[in-house]
């Protein structure tokens, strides 16, 4: 079970993800956490037990504060405290084992020196760094090139049909990433002749 | 989507409707298929279940309700999808010929490089969906509210966006050709076409 919802007032999106070996339930970037995704925990009869942050920005972490009030959660970041909660820490590559979820991290240090996107079991959850034939706008062409170049070799190279949830717009795969016409951004670069 | 894989080691497909292979690795891939378009027929809620590569021809599939499904690579042709509700389902890479969706509620249901021909989706709700690098001629999107939904790298040949909510819908790098926009709020719109204008 996967569980989309948006923040209404920052437009963010949040994920809910429901275990396939147990009654737990993780949560990625809670921008916030309301009674509607509250019910849809209790309906299903599952408790949060770890929060993913894909950047400790306001918009991915407003919600955590609430759930820990309700749910004993152990949050997973890439930093060692939030909201005065402490994390564990997580850098590139890393594999992690979450109720029944093998979890595997990408560290982005071209987008932020504290970002990272998730792969969890066939969907990459990827924060802000790209969404649906977007890139995050960088502070420079020369670091946006940089990303880009990261997003071809870490993100680009996993199976065509991984789904791509972002914290903005749509979700997408990235074989349709791959497959956008060569004025997309994203498209690799021609072979050489 | 958690949806199983194929049993074949290295295959990357997903495991086909309430088998353990994909219909290329099926055992009986012809009684899969039948299989799955009667459930397809006969169910009115759809969840998560996979028919990726499934050839659909003439079904009526109105009013049903289709949740985190994926129909990737299928070919859908004069089929009759009006009033679904459609939540987070895959039709990337999907060929839809004189398909219906109208009067449908379709959210973050991704179309990515998908072949669209004499389409109707018009007076549907298309929130957040993904129609990148699609290929769509004689279609209509009428009367819609295509809210943060993309179209970035699609060709559109003869598409009616006529009376739209175009709302954060991204054009960026869309080929428009003989496009309606009228009483649409264009204006709201991500559309930096090069060259091109859009009307």
């Amino acid at each position: 079970m996967i569980y989309v919802y948006t923040n209404r007032e920052s437009g963010t999106n949040s994920y809910l993800l429901g275990s396939p070996s147990s009654d737990a339930a993780i949560m990625i970037d809670p921008g916030s956490f309301d009674g509607a995704v509250l019910r849809c925990i209790e309906d299903n009869g599952r408790h949060v037990s770890h929060i993913l942050v894909t950047r400790p920005r306001a918009f991915h972490i407003d919600g955590i504060r609430t759930i820990k009030r309700i749910y004993d959660a152990q949050i997973i970041a890439p930093c060692r405290s939030l909201l005065s909660y402490d994390c564990t820490l997580i850098g590139d590559n890393q594999s992690l084992e979450l109720d029944g979820f093998e979890v595997k991290t990408i560290a982005m240090p071209d987008h932020t020196r504290d970002s990272v996107v998730y792969v969890v079991d066939g969907m990459l959850f990827a924060g802000e760094v790209m969404s649906a034939g977007l890139v995050d706008v960088s502070a420079s062409p020369y670091g946006r090139a940089l990303l880009i170049e990261t997003i071809r070799k870490t993100i680009l190279t996993l199976p065509p049909d991984t789904v791509i949830f972002s914290s903005f717009g749509p979700p997408s795969t990235v074989g349709v990433e791959r497959a956008l016409s060569p004025d997309c951004l994203l498209a690799p670069p021609a072979a050489p002749p | 989507m958690l949806l199983r894989r194929c049993r074949v080691p290295q295959c990357l497909n997903s495991a086909f409707f309430r088998q353990d292979a994909c219909l290329q690795h099926s055992a009986d891939a012809g009684a899969a298929r039948t299989a799955a378009v009667d459930y397809l027929l006969s169910e009115a809620r759809i969840t998560e279940l996979s028919f990726d590569g499934l050839r659909l021809s003439a079904l009526t599939l109105s009013d049903k309700t289709f949740e985190q499904c994926s129909f990737r690579h299928c070919v859908l042709e004069q089929c009759d999808l009006s009033r679904a509700v459609v939540n987070l389902c895959f039709f990337d890479h999907a060929g839809l010929d004189t398909v219906s969706f109208a009067g449908s509620d379709i959210r973050r249901t991704v179309f990515g490089m998908a072949h669209i021909i004499d389409c109707d989706f018009s007076d549907s709700e298309l929130c957040e969906c993904n129609f990148n690098g699609i290929t769509c001629g004689n279609s209509r999107f009428s009367d819609c509210d295509l809210h943060s939904s993309r179209f970035i790298g699609a060709s559109l040949d003869h598409v009616s966006f006529r009376n739209c909510n175009l709302h954060e819908v991204h054009f960026g790098n869309a080929i428009p050709v003989e496009c309606d926009f009228r009483y649409s709020n264009l204006e709201d719109a991500h559309h930096h076409i090069p060259g091109r204008r859009l009307r």
